[in-house]
């Protein structure tokens, strides 16, 4: 049909809800590592050890108690 | 750090937790410490010895030849306190609840884990970067 948009079957109209939901619950997961992976911390005038523009930036949440 | 020489740098944020008696004054004892140019023997110290009450921050003060006075005076006025709360208002904006937590490169480690997982991370990092 002209115009009719493509979608996998588990998404089509009378999959049963608990799979959509599965199917859903599924993308969340395999996304959230990615999320996980783009924390972005401002450093600011934090306390800082080692050159400003090394490759590698350890920013450690720390609790002296 | 001293394994990877140049290519680490390693940044502190506050994350006192607020039910411990000396977590927050313990923070602010090393912003006290940081303005007199001692943050990094004070985290050191503070790590190191444990006891973390008011006499004890002020001893290691003494010890490590700051001016006590100033540093009393900050202390008790909680002068810091403001810049170790934005720290924790970060934290919890970025959903972080666990000490330590450590964010490498945007990626997070929680808790006390072993110096392997750091090494993996970095070397990750690294041999990315060198491609």
């Amino acid at each position: 049909v002209p115009g009719a948009v493509c979608r996998p079957r588990l998404l089509q109209r009378g999959t049963p809800m608990a799979q959509r939901l599965l199917l859903s619950l599924f993308l969340i997961l395999l996304t959230q590592p990615l999320l996980a992976d783009s924390l972005v911390v401002p450093i600011g005038d934090s306390p800082a050890l080692g050159a400003a523009n090394a490759p590698v930036t350890i920013i450690e949440f720390i609790d002296f108690q | 750090m001293d394994e990877y020489p140049g290519k680490i740098r390693l940044v502190i944020k506050h994350y006192p937790y607020q039910y411990r008696d000396f977590a927050y004054l313990a923070a602010e004892a090393t912003e006290a410490a940081r303005v007199q140019g001692q943050f990094w023997p004070m985290h050191d110290l503070l790590l190191e010895r444990k006891n973390l009450d008011r006499d004890s921050l002020l001893g290691y003060a003494a010890e490590l030849g700051l001016d006590r006075a100033r540093f009393q005076r900050e202390l008790d006025g909680k002068v810091y306190h403001p810049r170790v709360e934005a720290d924790v208002a970060l934290a919890k904006k970025l959903d972080l609840y666990q000490t330590p937590t450590f964010i490498i490169n945007g990626r997070r480690l929680v808790g006390n884990r072993p110096i392997e997982n750091f090494r993996a991370l970095i070397d990750e990092i690294l041999s990315v970067r060198n491609q």
